[in-house]
């Protein structure tokens, strides 16, 4: 399955992707991210055995170039909910000035709220990572309560803060604010490109 | 009614609690001209969406404006309101004076 945006594509995760996800996995940018494999063989082995309440995505540029990756896991159609997880870009500077991260998680949440129809998308958030918690409250997602010390990463433990969206918040809330903030964003990187000559 | 002045010092506001975040070596220029989103922008997406809500948060609640600056507004605008932060200004001050 291939999402297709204005400015990305999510295509599933392959294994031999495994080398480059795995270089991004060990940036400083994913320090905040649960610990992943060790190598390239432990990478490849990991994606290759993702199970079927998994869909893995790479984020790709219109162009094929691979900037990044987000999954949607613990899908389950019973309860009708989903999580969004391992949301990463790996390769900022091919993105900067693209909207690559807002269409991407919108990608994601249209799926998951239009093509899986379910009722609700949740999460569990690293509290140090301010940045990625005002993300998601900014794009919908409610805070719905702290998990007091519940990831062990870099020597120390961490607050987890969970937040979640139901299906109307993601229609009247998320998906006209994540429009608005691509449609502008990408106004003004024609506008750049333009006076630059390059489109 | 809302200031030049006032708008300026919500958004650097905004940009020095980013700059908190960061690196000392890697501090984003604060003044009218700083780039937020574009080719040559000073932030990246999360730093962008963390600047608007903030930005949001402090004319609502230090100012009593209830503003979205990320609305249909925004999106059919023929040049985008997020490029610096004299742009994001004059669109705050735009659409205060229409509310």
């Amino acid at each position: 399955m291939e999402l297709h945006g204005q400015h990305v594509v999510l295509r599933p995760l392959r294994v031999d992707d495994a080398e480059l996800t795995l270089g991004w996995r060990q940036s400083d940018r994913a320090t905040l991210l649960n610990r992943g494999a060790a190598s390239v063989a432990d990478q490849a082995a990991w994606i290759a055995s993702r199970p079927k309440t998994e869909l893995n995505f790479v984020i790709q540029l219109r162009s094929g170039r691979p900037v990044g990756m987000l999954s949607l896991v613990n899908i389950d159609e019973v309860n009708g909910r989903a999580e969004p997880a391992r949301f990463l870009i790996g390769d900022p500077d091919s993105v900067k000035g693209l909207p690559v991260a807002l269409e991407a998680l919108k990608l994601l949440y249209e799926l998951v709220f239009d093509q899986l129809e379910l009722h609700r998308v949740y999460g569990t958030v690293v509290a140090d990572n301010r940045l990625m918690v005002k993300w998601h409250k900014s794009l919908g997602m409610k805070e719905e309560g702290r998990l007091r010390q519940h990831y062990f990463i870099a020597g120390r433990f961490h607050d987890g803060i969970c937040i979640g969206m139901m299906e109307d918040e993601y229609r009247t809330v998320a998906l006209p604010r994540m429009n608005a903030l691509i449609g502008a964003a990408a106004a003004g990187t024609q506008i750049v490109s333009r006076s630059q000559g390059t489109s | 009614m809302i200031t030049t002045d006032v708008v300026d010092t919500i958004i650097f506001r905004a940009l020095e609690a980013l700059n908190a975040e960061r690196d000392p070596e890697d501090q984003i220029a604060v003044s009218s001209a700083t780039s937020l989103f574009g080719v040559d922008a000073a932030l990246d997406s999360l730093e962008f969406v963390s600047l608007i809500t903030d930005v949001e948060a402090s004319l609502n609640l230090d100012h009593g404006l209830e503003i979205s600056l990320a609305d249909d507004r925004a999106m059919a605008r023929p040049q985008s309101p997020y490029a610096t932060v004299e742009t994001l200004r004059d669109y705050i001050l735009e659409i205060a004076e229409e509310t």
